[in-house]
């Protein structure tokens, strides 16, 4: 009996360890990760959804610029005409003060890495496109024209921010942490030669609306030519484009920016964005990286943040003002989706402003300066008071006066929804023939500035809707030599405006970005002739645009007022201004004053906040800390003189 | 043999009975030995015993669990009485090491036990919490007050920069991960196992130290009842002290003026928005703090059955713990049942079950605006506005124009949690001969969470509704066989042991959401009828694999010298592919030598008692990254790029490289030397535990950064090396000890410093990460702050558009300029030291224990210093920077900018405190009146968590424990409970 039980142990000790062996053998297998959600970019070069889905995300480097904050922070301000507005995140961008905040420092660094990440992208695919075992070849064709456009494009982007930095055409394979620069000349052999095999690569129309065709190819040559400053070339592609017959002007400024005129006529190059609730929601998943354990978000903590890679075109908030706090209680206005929610990022320069003619050009209509009643509690009543305490409502001042006014009014509302509300106007106001809204501080006689704080609040006398003239808008504080306003009151610019959003909520809308547009054509045409000495060409061009944007047409009346009669008035800052008149806001100005060598002379002229700080060197942008930190060859590779 | 013949002819009866020394009440269960040989028996009910000894030249050894152990020579006797004295220290215990058990004085680690009567001590829904101050060395960050949060571990600091820094969590023997959901009440013991000798043996993330938990098995007896039970109440003890009414409407006004006009007043339109300047006329007051808090309470009941036969032994219970937290809508509940159950099936084989299952359901929104929590909310709003309107419903945007939502609105949004967590072993045990025993035990540990939540149109506003749920199958199981040696030859005790262990973990996370349902009502579970455009999901599944081999050797000669040695290989799947990356192994040794059991020392037993002198070494591991983080390739999130005509575009779903793969990711390992020695003096009236440590981490997993023009950003990569050193010391002392009067003191004290030696080649700092070399791996990187710049101070330093009032920061380079390089190290969250004062003090039945917890020398960023200039959000009450108050604290308010310069250096607190952490007040009914009763035991008592600060360096008296965060209030416990034996 024990003998047997002994035998029986002996029998499973054996059969365990026999079990362990076993067991360790298939361990290896065992431990072999074979994961269901991750794959790698080759297999997704294998098949057609694969392909798309990467050559997408080679465009997705378009939509952190175009129609973004952070390409506006780049492209239009701290220019001759937008500076820092009040709630702009980026104030080393407006106003190239040295003392970089953290903030500044990651939204660089953001863009810098989106732009290389996109770069990469399209080295990748570049790369493994032609082994593709995909068998419909003219997709392939046609994805790598699309590519290669792409890739020059961010080429541009970088190269023109930050000079001379990375240039690679080969993806990367292995974790780096040295890089050299190239020079300009060398990024701009890429930016050639990719334009070249686009060109032969796309088609004249693409397989879908938004995709890289053989105009915007075209058109972007005419605009690298006049970087390069080879003029001839510059015309040359600008009037092929222009000799499209798809592309027209569109005679009514109004017309051609009205939301359900998405694609029109003057639209070359469009980035594309819709009013998908998937797309247009910057969803949180959308702004960072996820955990792979919880798949839910984590902001960014291996990749710099302040991006957003998805949701609309954010131009309806990023330009708007906050006309619900003006002043900061609302006078007869609450923030409404027909009125836009306002993030106040750039102000206009007073030279911005009194660039346009008031009555010729439609350009100039096309700027929201009125606003009008629509919410009755906020509209401020007459009210019967005593003390001076709390009578503020219905104590107007008139010269230090104050004005009686009809007892009965006592509770009536000063003005009624519907009727204006605030007014910007350009013409400056008599101050004395207005109301003044508050019984405490005189006006000063000797025309020094108002202590007030913040606005005097000049009420119309009939209407007692407050205005706001330019000397107020743009009034300087003698003690710092900034706006002494707090950059809230300014027209605002009306080409992103979106009433159909569903929700105030959203921050991104349908309406699609114009990365090229037909005016670009005639102005580089224009300014490729002045520079070739051909005057009269240029104004031919800039008379084409001019009949279009005129009030009545009349493009001569208009440029006359202009300064130009012919072409013997135009010159190159002739050009710079009409392009502002034209482009403003179209992510251009920031590169069209470093091209033509005017960004300093033109921010000094016309930007009092920048002209303190600026100098030659921010001819460059600083180059993002994130970058530098990285570099083994830290001081080799260097950050960009001056900063 | 021949003495064996001898015995046979001189048998020799003795009888006795044991009694304790306590209550001099007979003790039934004694061991009694005949030493070196295998005769024994035990006593009985009575404390009687009866044995057959071979001569009077027998050594009589008894023993017991809480009892010294006694040794007796027989001599001429045949009647041995003794009284045995009660083992304090608990030098007798047995104490669960890693895969098997040990006698506490035959440990050569750093070990720590912690019973589970001292658990209960303090009322908390964490077990983990319940630990804070016993063991030294390991740092609890106690729940943020949240019903049902959790802690925060760290084990001698920390060592890793990426990988999980928190401590193993063993459940008898089975994996639990760090959400451990046990009822205090059901835990038999907590073994902290600190140095790398004693955690190696679970080689993979024993590099985080390990806590083994023991649950209570039944008892071979009678069948024994219980209840335990306490109800408690918790107030908010603190209102954070913003300013008052009337204080933020004089600052707010202050925010207006111009500093160089500071007499001329501004205007009240100006400075206050619509809704304030109604409440500035109204004279509205309102604290949304006290509108957001109220009274919670706790109640724990846990009632069970304990006892069993020689055959079968259970103990099983049934618990509900029911918590009402302090802030309104947030409430918690969890039901748990245990059983332990294990059959005797033969000599050789037995077998049974240590089965958890708890269900628990969190209530409560914590949905504000701007990412704040409610309370956050309420601690910012502004005090001059109202909270409800006329028909009494809470305003949404109660300061509008500041969207801020109203923190009541949390009462209509709907967010509920639910959990059911299986956690089960199934093990046999089957006896060879005497010492040789194999174990085969099966744990599984299933759980599935489901998160529902509903944000209505009624507290969004403006905004649209959203729903959505989260459901969760996370689920493994552990399979490990150990085969134990156990036997002692003569003076020679040796312990082998064998592990062959495998887990398998694997999550599917699903998650959906929504917009725009038809009926609110209908919450998550009707969600095809939200506006499908808005329909989002995503769902995964992560697995994760670890195999082990392990082998150890503990030899005891003579009670004297204790030699161990382990090795154990580890697999994990998590790292790059290939043996050569998966696979590493982990030795460790430690010696000991118990000094006082030697000859010399015998004549100084009365004052040296007790003493061992112990020292290790070993390695240990960490694996725990994320799986699939070394395989590289597309980005796991989708993104979209739009083509086509307006109003028909189709969106591409768009992956691109964003991953580089690493393909030679290995396991981070951890070198670990410590010393100790442990003594006891005057009979164990005072013991003392010292510990002495270093180690090394090499091979650190981490984020390395590569250049981002590469177009990555970082790669998981095997680079840095940290050091970590320091002491430990634990003091238990027996001041008073008379029949009626006992006074117990208990001192620990831990001091640390860690330290970054290494980062990825060539960089001495990453500045992104926060990580320095020669710094510890938590640390605040900023400008310091010197002062306040005042009116007249020439300070170029800062450009024009600095003003006076404007905070100054040191220029530590010296070059004129304030930038980036100016940055320094300000300090570290790591203390300095943690220790711990607790007074235990006994009469007759009553007990008092008073219990302070210090934390000394460390750094936080205290959320509640955040500054606003604008006053668009209330703040803390600081003397604020006037022209007329020309403080050099704080700087001035200025509602023309949205943020001061260099407003976050005000955050960085010293926070050094001092808590009386808990009071409890225990009566333990007399023998004599429940004689007559079925009950055996009852004990009430009353206790104080967050009784008082005593020291504390924050200012304005903020819980310096929950390091300046305004997240959540912390609750005061008053606690009355009640214990009852049947």
């Amino acid at each position: 009996m024990k003998i047997n039980s002994n035998k029986y142990i002996m029998k499973k000790i054996l059969s365990i360890i026999l079990l362990t062996v076993l067991i360790l053998q298939g361990c290896d297998d065992f431990l072999e990760e074979e994961p269901l959600s991750i794959e790698t970019a080759e297999s997704y070069m294998e098949t057609v959804e694969g392909l798309e889905s990467l050559v997408g995300s080679a465009y997705i480097g378009l939509r952190v610029w175009y129609g973004r904050e952070n390409g506006w922070d780049f492209t239009e301000a701290g220019t001759d005409i937008y500076g820092r507005g009040f709630d702009n995140r980026s104030a080393a961008f407006c106003t190239y003060a040295s003392a970089l905040s953290g903030e500044e420092q990651e939204r660089s660094a953001a863009i810098w890495y989106e732009l290389y990440v996109a770069v990469n992208t399209c080295n990748f695919i570049l790369a493994n496109i032609d082994d593709s075992p995909i068998e419909d070849k003219a997709l392939l064709n046609s994805r790598k024209g699309e590519v290669s456009f792409l890739r020059a494009h961010y080429y541009w982007q970088i190269v023109e921010t930050w000079g001379g930095v990375y240039l690679s055409t080969e993806p990367t394979v292995e974790a780096q942490h040295v890089a050299q620069r190239s020079s300009v000349n060398d990024f701009y052999d890429v930016i050639f030669s990719d334009l070249e095999a686009a060109l032969e690569l796309v088609p004249e129309i693409p397989d879908q609306y938004g995709r890289i065709s053989k105009p915007i190819v075209e058109a972007f040559l005419a605009r690298m030519y006049l970087f390069r400053e080879d003029w001839a070339n510059a015309k040359l592609y600008a009037d092929r484009v222009i000799n499209y017959p798809s592309y027209s002007f569109i005679p009514e400024v109004s017309e051609l920016w009205h939301l359900e005129n998405d694609i029109n006529s003057e639209v070359i190059w469009p980035i594309v964005y819709s009013d998908r609730p998937s797309t247009t929601t910057p969803a949180l998943r959308d702004q960072g990286n996820i955990d792979p354990n919880t798949k839910l978000p984590v902001l960014w903590d291996n990749s710099p943040g302040f991006i957003q890679r998805e949701g609309g075109n954010s131009g309806l908030v990023q330009w708007q003002i906050r006309y619900e706090e003006i002043p900061s209680s609302g006078w007869g206005m609450v923030r409404d989706i027909a009125n836009g929610r306002g993030f106040l990022r750039w102000m206009p320069t007073r030279f911005f402003i009194e660039l346009y003619d008031t009555d010729q050009d439609q350009r100039w209509q096309l700027f929201q300066k009125v606003w009008i009643a629509n919410d009755l509690t906020s509209i401020p009543k007459y009210k019967l008071s005593a003390t001076s305490e709390s009578g503020y409502e219905t104590e107007f001042y008139l010269n230090g006066i104050m004005v009686p006014w009809d007892v009965s009014l006592d509770g009536q509302p000063l003005f009624d929804v519907g009727d204006t509300a605030i007014v910007f106007t350009r013409e400056p106001i008599d101050t004395t023939q207005y109301l003044r809204l508050f019984y405490n501080l005189p006006e000063p006689t000797d025309g020094s500035p108002s202590k007030d704080f913040f606005m005097p609040h000049y009420l119309h006398p009939d209407g007692k809707y407050i205005i706001v003239d330019m000397n107020e808008m743009f009034r300087i504080s003698p003690s710092t030599g900034n706006y002494a306003q707090t950059k809230i009151y300014y027209p605002i610019n009306g080409k992103y405006r979106d009433s159909t959003i569903i929700s105030i909520d959203h921050t991104g809308a349908k309406r699609d970005i114009w990365a090229i547009r037909l005016a670009e054509m005639y102005l580089i045409a224009a300014e490729a002739a002045v520079n070739m000495g051909d005057g009269g060409t240029a104004y031919d061009y800039l008379l084409e645009i001019a009949n279009n944007r005129a009030v009545g047409g009349d493009g001569a009346g208009l440029l006359a007022t202009y300064g130009a009669v012919g072409g013997d008035d135009v010159d190159i800052d002739f050009i710079l201004d009409e392009r502002a008149r034209e482009l403003a806001t179209e992510h251009h100005r920031w590169f069209d004053l470093k091209r033509t060598g005017k960004l300093v002379e033109r921010v000094r002229t016309h930007n009092p906040e920048a002209a303190k700080n600026i100098q030659e060197f921010h001819n460059l942008r600083f180059i993002p800390q994130a970058q530098l930190d990285a570099l083994y060859n830290r001081d080799e590779f260097g950050q960009n003189p001056g900063y | 043999m021949l003495l064996t013949v001898l015995n046979a002819f001189s048998q020799i009866t003795v009888t006795g009975k044991i009694t304790a020394d306590v209550d001099q009440m007979p003790l039934p269960g004694v061991n009694v030995l005949v030493k070196g040989t295998g005769t024994g028996t035990i006593t009985d009910a009575d404390g009687m015993y009866e044995i057959e000894v071979p001569s009077g030249e027998a050594l009589l050894v008894f023993s017991m669990v809480g009892m010294l152990t006694e040794e007796m020579s027989v001599g001429d006797r045949t009647v041995i009485d003794l009284i045995m004295v009660t083992d304090i220290i608990g030098l007798q215990e047995i104490v669960v090491v890693g895969y098997g058990t040990m006698k506490k004085s035959d440990i050569a680690g750093s070990i720590v036990s912690v019973k589970g009567d001292e658990l209960l001590e303090v009322k908390t829904n964490n077990v983990l919490e319940s630990l804070q101050g016993k063991v030294p060395g390991l740092d609890i960050t106690p729940s943020d007050g949240r019903a049902g949060s959790g802690v925060d571990m760290l084990v001698r600091g920390k060592r890793s920069l990426q990988a999980e820094s928190d401590p193993l969590v063993i459940v008898d023997g089975i994996p639990m991960g760090t959400k451990v959901d046990i009822n205090p009440n059901d835990i038999e013991s907590i073994e902290i196992l600190k140095d790398a000798a004693s955690t190696a043996i679970y080689g993979s993330r024993g590099a985080n130290g390990i806590i083994l938990i023991t649950t209570k098995k039944g008892t071979a007896g009678e069948a024994k009842a219980y209840y335990n039970g306490y109800f408690g109440i918790s107030d908010p003890y603190q209102h954070v002290p913003v300013f008052s009414r009337d204080d933020y409407v004089e600052a707010k006004i202050n925010a207006n003026r111009d500093i160089y006009n500071w007499e001329v007043d501004p205007d009240p339109i100006s400075v206050f928005g619509s809704t304030e300047y109604f409440g500035y006329q109204n004279d509205v007051t309102t604290d949304w703090q006290d509108l957001i808090t109220r009274r919670g309470h706790q109640q724990d009941h846990h009632f069970g059955f304990t006892g069993g036969s020689d055959k079968v032994s259970y103990n099983a219970s049934i618990s509900y713990f029911n918590e009402k937290g302090v802030v309104i809508q947030n409430d918690y509940k969890r039901y748990s049942a245990q059983l332990n159950l294990e059959a005797k099936v033969s000599e050789w084989l037995s077998g049974g079950t240590m089965t958890q299952i708890v269900h628990k359901v969190l209530d409560g929104a914590d949905v504000s605006s701007s990412n704040y929590s409610v309370f956050t909310s309420a601690v910012r709003l502004s005090p001059m506005v109202e909270a409800y309107d006329s028909a009494g419903n809470y305003i949404w945007q109660p300061a509008a124009p500041n969207p801020r939502k109203s923190p009541l609105a949390t009462v209509d949004d709907v967010e509920e949690d639910r959990q059911t967590r299986i956690f089960s072993n199934v093990y046999a045990t089957v006896k060879f001969f005497e010492g040789l025993t194999f174990r085969s035990t099966i744990g599984v540990d299933y759980t599935t969470k489901r998160r529902g939540w509903m944000y209505p149109q009624k507290a969004e506003g403006e905004a649209i509704t959203e729903n959505g749920a989260e459901f969760r199958l996370d689920g493994g199981y552990t399979w490990n066989n150990i085969l134990t040696f156990d036997k002692t030859y003569g003076l020679h005790h040796i312990i082998f042991t064998g592990v062959h262990e495998m887990q398998y973990n694997r999550l599917e996370p699903y998650e959906f959401s929504g917009k725009e349902q038809a009926d609110e009502r209908s919450l998550w579970y009707f969600m095809e009828t939200n506006n499908l455009d808005y329909n989002e999901m995503s769902s995964s599944l992560i697995e994760k694999k670890l195999v082990s081999v392990l082998g150890r050797l503990n030899y005891t000669y003579n009670n004297k010298y204790i030699l161990n040695g382990a090795v154990r290989f580890d697999g994990a799947s998590e790292l790059s592919s290939g043996r050569k990356n998966k696979w590493d192994y982990f030795p460790a040794a430690s010696i000991a030598w118990r000094i006082s059991e030697e000859g010399f020392m015998e004549n100084m037993r009365d004052i040296l008692t007790d003493m061992k002198i112990r020292l290790s070494y070993g390695s240990t591991g960490n694996a725990s990254i994320d799986p699939y983080s070394t395989f590289g390739g597309l980005n796991d999130w989708i993104m979209y790029v739009e083509f086509g005509e307006q109003g028909s575009e189709t969106a591409i779903q768009s992956r691109r490289p964003t991953y580089l793969a690493a393909n030679s990711v290995t396991w981070e390992r951890t070198d670990q030397v410590n010393f100790g020695i442990d003594f006891g003096l005057f009979q164990n009236r005072i013991y003392a535990n010292f510990d002495l440590y270093a180690n090394k981490t090499k091979n650190i997993l981490m984020d390395d950064r590569v250049v981002p023009s590469s177009g990555y950003y970082s790669i998981i990569a095997n680079s840095a090396e940290t050091e970590n050193r320091g002491i430990e010391l634990s003091l238990q002392t027996i001041n008073i000890s008379t029949p009626s009067f006992k006074w117990k003191t208990n001192i620990t004290f831990a001091a640390s410093r860690e330290e970054i030696t290494k980062l990825t080649s060539g960089v001495t700092q990453d500045i992104a990460n926060g990580w320095f070399v020669g710094e510890p791996l938590d640390v605040f990187y900023d400008y310091q702050k010197i002062g306040i710049r005042q009116i007249g101070d020439a300070d170029s330093l800062y450009g024009a558009a600095y003003m006076p009032g404007d905070i100054r920061v040191a220029d530590l380079d010296g070059n004129d300029t304030i930038n980036d390089l100016d940055k320094t190290v300000l300090g570290s969250e790591r203390p300095k030291w943690i220790g711990t004062f607790d007074n235990v003090f006994t009469y007759k039945g009553i007990s008092l224990s008073v219990s302070i917890y210090a934390k000394w020398g460390h750094m936080v960023d205290a959320g509640a210093y955040e500054f606003d200039p604008r006053m668009y959000n209330n703040i803390i009450d600081l003397e604020y920077w006037t022209p007329l108050n020309n403080s050099n604290e704080n700087p001035r308010l200025d509602a023309s900018i949205t943020e001061a310069p260099f407003e976050y250096t005000m955050r960085y607190r010293e926070a050094s405190f001092i808590k009386l952490r808990q009071v409890t007040l225990g009566y333990d009914l007399p023998q004599k009146l429940l004689e007559k009763t079925t009950i055996s035991r009852l004990n009430i008592y009353f206790s104080i968590k967050n009784a008082a600060v005593l020291y504390s360096k924050m200012e304005k008296g903020l819980d310096p424990e929950r390091d300046g965060d305004v997240d959540w209030p912390l609750a005061r416990l008053y606690t009355v409970g009640i214990n009852v034996d049947f």
